[in-house]
């Protein structure tokens, strides 16, 4: 974890320096959805190769899915009620 | 959507890749996925760092309600937790909010669970977290359209900073990368506490 903010933080000030090479930016964010990519392929091969997930995936895998949709459309549910209450007229750009 | 296909069908993939063994096991034992999520991470940070001047004025305009986020994405789980527990009679109510608590940081909260509480429901904990890292990063573009920019911060849960950051960012804007990362941090440093909490106290 701290290995990832340190990264960010390097990231950060790499991009404040060149925030004007306006080119170096948009090849940045082409770079990293492509690396998405890459990101869940290798999410995928670390599961295939977990054998007790993979071995007792029917089984509890429904239950697992039925936890993990209620505990996102839980979270869901609250941050549309927050975000139309307090951060709606919020003017940010894309 | 399509981007969301595509990331399931390589995700999908990886699996099959893994079950066949095409991949090299120096591949496979290295710790793979961390050093794509590190190059990964020097990217988004560069594009937040370009993004900074306005992150700030965000920040300045958000003020006291940046903490809204964090606090929204917890409460949101556990009552999803809770509902969730009134169909599921075999298991009780402070496994499945201890569960809920791992907020997708699903190798940590595993190993936690499984500690108090036993391997079974370890593996329950680390397929739910999984889940949910896995819907935070397909769904996100559908939630940013239709519940608003935070809903995809929230289902994302901790995996907000590192593994949904990037889809979060280009599905609502870069100014929300800053609140995505802090909310992110705030519950990836709660999830030890909270499970244990939870599970002791309960």
């Amino acid at each position: 974890m701290y290995e990832i903010i340190t990264v960010i933080f390097a990231g950060g000030i790499i991009g404040y320096i060149f925030k004007s090479k306006s080119r170096f930016i948009m090849l940045s964010e082409k770079i990293y959805s492509l690396i998405l990519f890459l990101l869940l392929f290798s999410l995928g091969l670390s599961v295939g190769k977990n054998e007790s997930v993979m071995n007792n995936i029917s089984s509890l895998g429904l239950l697992s899915l039925g936890i993990a949709i209620a505990t996102v459309a839980g979270s869901v549910v609250c941050a549309w009620i927050v975000y139309r209450i307090f951060f709606k007229n919020i003017k940010t750009d894309k | 959507m399509k981007n969301s296909i595509i990331a399931i069908l390589f995700f999908v993939a990886g699996i099959i890749c893994a079950k066949l063994q095409v991949v090299p096991e120096c591949v496979l034992n290295s710790d793979f996925t961390f050093h794509i999520l590190c190059i990964q991470m020097l990217f988004v940070g560069i594009c937040m760092g370009a993004e900074v001047n306005r992150s700030i004025l965000l920040i300045k305009s958000l003020h006291v309600r940046i903490l809204l986020v964090p606090f929204t994405a917890i409460t949101g789980t556990l009552l999803g937790a809770l509902l969730f527990s009134l169909f599921v009679s075999k298991m009780p109510v402070s496994d499945l909010l201890a569960i809920g608590s791992g907020f997708g940081y699903y190798s940590l909260s595993s190993i936690y669970i499984s500690e108090i509480r036993g391997e079974t429901l370890g593996i329950i904990a680390l397929l739910a977290n999984i889940a949910r890292e896995i819907t935070g990063l397909v769904f996100t573009p559908l939630l940013a359209k239709y519940f608003g920019k935070l809903a995809p911060i929230a289902a994302a849960g901790a995996t907000s900073m590192d593994t949904c950051l990037p889809i979060i960012t280009s599905s609502t804007g870069k100014n929300y990368a800053i609140i995505s990362v802090f909310s992110g941090t705030v519950l990836t440093i709660l999830v030890p506490f909270l499970i244990t909490f939870i599970l002791n106290v309960m």
